[in-house]
């Protein structure tokens, strides 16, 4: 099985890259770091988005070799886990209509969204 | 999201109150009754407390408005307190999530969810709140010598360890619910929408600890990372583990240093 055929199919290997992450007890971040992938190319990995096959082949085989899997075992991964809910927030906000957060606290939010994700691996 | 609560709106707010409190009152009792064995007297502690049995992670978040939130993900329920605000309104917070973590109908699993109407789910949460924190609060306004309306409040918010707004709300309640004292409310409605600017000096200017009305910046992640650990003591060869460690001890160092931040 070739590469090129990964990439016809990089929705699916998008989902498949996630279900991965999933089962395996990594949060994105961590996933980002132990292939050597950016955060931001990981992202348009599984949302199926990388359109350049070269890139896609580098970052695919990255994730193989990080793995131990080949491109069959990628291409017909079944998940592990069944699709969690996503957050579901009981926010004590009372913010106005038009206010907007800061980067400061964008940030922290996309922390305590990694966080939340452990605890999740972790108190189950 | 909680309702912005002003003083137009205020004798709306003790409408909705009128016909929640029984409800609210057996669920303050069914409280007291399941979580507080241990018989904790301070209920700023008791809520922080049962909080952390529960996960509670704490986190400085710069921003005015965002108080906190019990976040669902799957089966798990993670109540969150942002630090970045004042001592007094994370007391408050606690209590709200509380409510939301044992009572809230809306986050049960879905083949028990229910229709609500959100605004009166959170007017429950906040009274549940109010009921938790606050004992004879109108008795203690009228026990103060000062004169000054401001002052008194201001006294009340430090023997309840309560929100400004949230004082004035369980004051006007009782003026108009119990006493017809037409004096204190109107003088509540005209100082609603004006909370003093400088909280701290006031305290301070009283002779109280202002520390009440000031950021905590506590940084907590409940028993994660003790978790993690005890993980990778039992499964050694799992290497994901001490990845996802690290990892969180990242997390943390970020997170210390968006505080420096904000302390500056």
């Amino acid at each position: 099985m070739s590469i090129e055929l990964l990439f016809e199919n990089r929705k699916l290997i998008g989902e498949n890259i996630l279900n991965i992450i999933k089962d395996n007890g990594y949060t994105k971040s961590s996933f980002s770091r132990i292939t050597d992938i950016s955060r931001p190319t990981l992202n348009e990995l599984i949302k199926g988005e990388v359109n350049s096959l070269a890139t896609f082949k580098t970052h695919i085989q990255k994730i193989l070799e990080s793995q131990n899997m080949n491109e069959e075992q990628l291409l017909n991964y079944v998940p592990k886990s069944k699709t969690k809910k996503e957050l579901i927030f009981a926010l004590s906000d009372n913010a106005p209509e038009n206010h907007a957060l800061n980067p400061n606290a964008q940030e922290m939010f996309g922390i305590l969204e990694d966080i939340v994700h452990m605890c999740e691996l972790y108190y189950n | 999201m909680s309702e912005l609560i002003t003083s137009k709106n205020l004798e709306q707010v003790i409408e909705k109150n009128k016909l929640i409190k029984d409800d609210i009152l057996r669920l303050t009792n069914d409280f007291t009754v399941r979580f507080n064995k241990l018989g904790v007297t301070g209920q700023d502690k008791l809520s922080f407390s049962v909080l952390k049995e529960n996960h509670l992670i704490q986190i400085p978040i710069d921003d005015e408005y965002w108080g906190g939130a019990i976040i669902t993900k799957g089966s798990i329920k993670i109540p969150v307190i942002n630090t970045a605000q004042p001592r007094v309104y994370q007391y408050f917070v606690a209590w709200h999530e509380i409510y939301h973590l044992f009572y809230d109908l809306s986050l049960r699993d879905e083949t028990h969810n229910i229709a609500v109407d959100m605004d009166l789910n959170e007017r429950r949460a906040d009274y549940f709140a109010a009921k938790m924190i606050f004992g004879n609060v109108y008795d203690y306004y009228y026990s103060l010598d000062d004169e000054d309306f401001i002052d008194r409040v201001i006294k009340c918010m430090d023997v309840y360890k309560a929100p400004y707004k949230a004082v004035l709300i369980e004051l006007f309640e009782e003026a108009v619910t119990k006493y017809n004292d037409l004096d204190l409310k109107e003088k509540i409605l005209e100082h609603f929408d004006n909370k003093p600017e400088n909280l701290v000096q006031k305290f301070i200017d009283l002779e109280l600890d202002a520390e009440l009305v000031k950021p905590s910046y506590v940084v907590s992640l409940g028993r994660l990372e003790k978790k993690i650990q005890s993980v990778m003591k039992e499964n050694p060869d799992v290497s994901h583990h001490k990845d996802n460690y690290q990892f969180l001890l990242t997390l943390k160092n970020k997170i210390k240093k968006g505080v420096e931040g904000l302390v500056k």
